[in-house]
């Protein structure tokens, strides 16, 4: 009992063990000495991964959440019926994914559209979702070509267009980045945007974005969750 | 300049693109092969036979591994991918066993003083298990999105490929006689065990996963708007029928040559009716 008491105290430190049962346990008490602190060590990287797995479950959403939630910029632009369309008030109830891309880009835009057509087309995926493709690049993405290449995805990928002051104005509404038109590569022109999907919940409320790249599984992991965001009747 | 089929993150373009290390690696498996018969031209009964057999083995190997194939497999569809290992495992290494001589092949194995290891890995179980593990390996999600996305691991990938698949046929069709099984129903039962089974694994996984897999496909830039689910859903169904032709096939003649041989131990009186017996007796 006094020597298992002594391997308490040791580990805790409180005081040095010597041993009153002859040489034969000196080997014994190094080992266990060198037992401990490798049982103490292993404790202390548990509890470590333990806060951090911790932290992660604390994250609720798997995009990129945002500290201060705020509300859908209110703003009308034209869709591709040549229809004015407000943002927010044309998609009451829904959650909306606000996108600005166009339709020459190589690479980020049609991935993400892609990716969303896929977890869209889930059974799990909640059926309240809208996805708001909004041009950068008026001059060439007309309403026939902005609906032919959202119909390439899904014919239900709202496209919208304005002028070049509005279409500005929504990207800071939003507070995307501005997008830039890019020097010519052959004769033709692109466009540096914002690769960041903004997500809206049914409360109006933005609580989460999406850049690229976000694989289907956070998409089919945070959009039963937004779509729980719902206004309270006042 | 890319010296090996590696992912990019530029959309899928068909404008070739050079790959000089696939080429040298080409010319790696040939030339020396061609000096050889070149030296021993003639001396050698069915060398055209087996010459052809090795340039179509490297044929499927360069085809394998060079753009469009090697770069679609590397950076933008799951599919592709398949059909790459394929190309490798059921295609070229075959091809190239069959059609390396026997003297070429010992004369190989003991300079690079591999022959006594070549011996124990040959042996069906050995072979089997470690094609298998090394199939299970590379196509976990963490093997491919890591590999895939460097020029050395994507030809390391592909190289493990090529060495599992000569190891895999080592005992069908070595051109070592002391590597080959001789047991015809045992040459079968490994064949369809080795080769025909646990691909169904990942096949399985890959064709009815909710989700895609591997990262370095999913978010690749789409080609001819092929979405990723379609894409691993195809890969799937290529890794699972892909190789039946050629794993059937292969069944297949060795039931034939196994009937041919039965029929020879009639012939010459080993069979068990005592008649015949008899009759060649006399």
């Amino acid at each position: 009992m006094v020597e298992r008491f002594g391997r308490i105290e040791e580990a805790r430190g409180s005081i040095p063990l010597t041993s009153t049962h002859g040489s034969c346990f000196r080997h014994l008490f190094s080992m266990t000495n060198q037992k401990w602190q490798i049982l103490a060590s292993l404790m202390v990287l548990s509890l470590l991964l333990v806060s951090c797995e911790n932290q992660k479950s604390n994250q609720k959403f798997e995009g990129l959440e945002i500290d201060l939630p705020s509300a859908m910029p209110e703003l009308e632009l034209t869709d591709t019926n040549g229809r004015a369309f407000n943002l927010r008030a044309d998609t009451t109830g829904m959650v909306r994914l606000v996108y600005f891309g166009f339709t020459e880009c190589p690479d980020i835009c049609p991935i993400h559209l892609a990716q969303l057509r896929d977890v869209l087309e889930l059974p799990q995926s909640p059926k309240n979702v809208v996805v708001l493709f909004i041009t950068v690049d008026p001059e060439r993405d007309t309403p026939q070509v902005l609906r032919s290449y959202l119909d390439r995805f899904d014919s239900e990928f709202v496209g919208l267009s304005g002028s070049k002051v509005d279409l500005e104005a929504a990207q800071l509404a939003f507070g995307a980045l501005v997008a830039a038109p890019q020097y010519p590569i052959e004769g033709k022109y692109t466009y540096g945007h914002d690769g960041r999907v903004f997500a809206f919940a049914p409360d109006d409320m933005g609580y989460t974005q999406y850049p690229h790249p976000t694989r289907q599984t956070s998409w089919a992991h945070d959009l039963p969750l937004l779509a729980q965001y719902r206004k309270t009747k006042s | 300049m890319r010296f090996w089929c590696s992912t990019l993150e530029d959309p899928w373009s068909w404008s070739f693109r050079a790959y000089p290390g696939v080429w040298l690696a080409t010319l790696l498996l040939v030339v020396p092969y061609l000096i050889s018969q070149f030296r021993k031209q003639g001396q050698e009964p069915g060398h055209k036979k087996k010459l052809t057999q090795f340039l179509l083995g490297s044929l499927a190997f360069w085809v394998a591994s060079d753009w469009p194939l090697g770069l679609l497999g590397a950076s933008y569809l799951a599919f592709a991918h398949m059909i790459q290992f394929m190309l490798y495992t059921l295609v070229a290494a075959p091809l190239l066993l069959l059609g390396t001589p026997e003297w070429m092949a010992t004369r190989a194995l003991r300079k690079i003083r591999l022959h006594r290891l070549s011996c124990t890995l040959s042996k069906p179980v050995t072979a089997g298990l470690i094609f298998n593990l090394m199939l299970v390996l590379t196509h976990s999600p963490w093997a491919v999105d890591t590999l895939r996305s460097n020029q050395f691991g994507s030809f390391a990938m592909d190289f493990l490929w090529l060495l599992c698949g000569l190891l895999v046929w080592l005992p069908i069709i070595s051109p070592l006689p002391e590597h080959r099984m001789r047991s015809y129903p045992g040459k079968i039962v490994y064949l369809f065990l080795a080769m025909g089974v646990v691909p169904a694994i990942p096949a399985g996984f890959m064709t009815f996963a909710s989700f895609p897999l591997y990262a370095i496909y999913e978010l690749a830039p789409r080609v001819h708007n092929i979405g990723a689910t379609t894409d691993q859903q195809l890969a799937g169904l290529i890794m699972k029928l892909g190789g039946i032709p050629i794993i059937w096939g292969s069944i297949v003649i060795i039931m034939m040559r196994w009937s041919e041989q039965s029929g020879k131990d009639e012939i010459n009186g080993d069979s068990c009716d005592p008649q015949l017996r008899v009759e060649s007796d006399q």
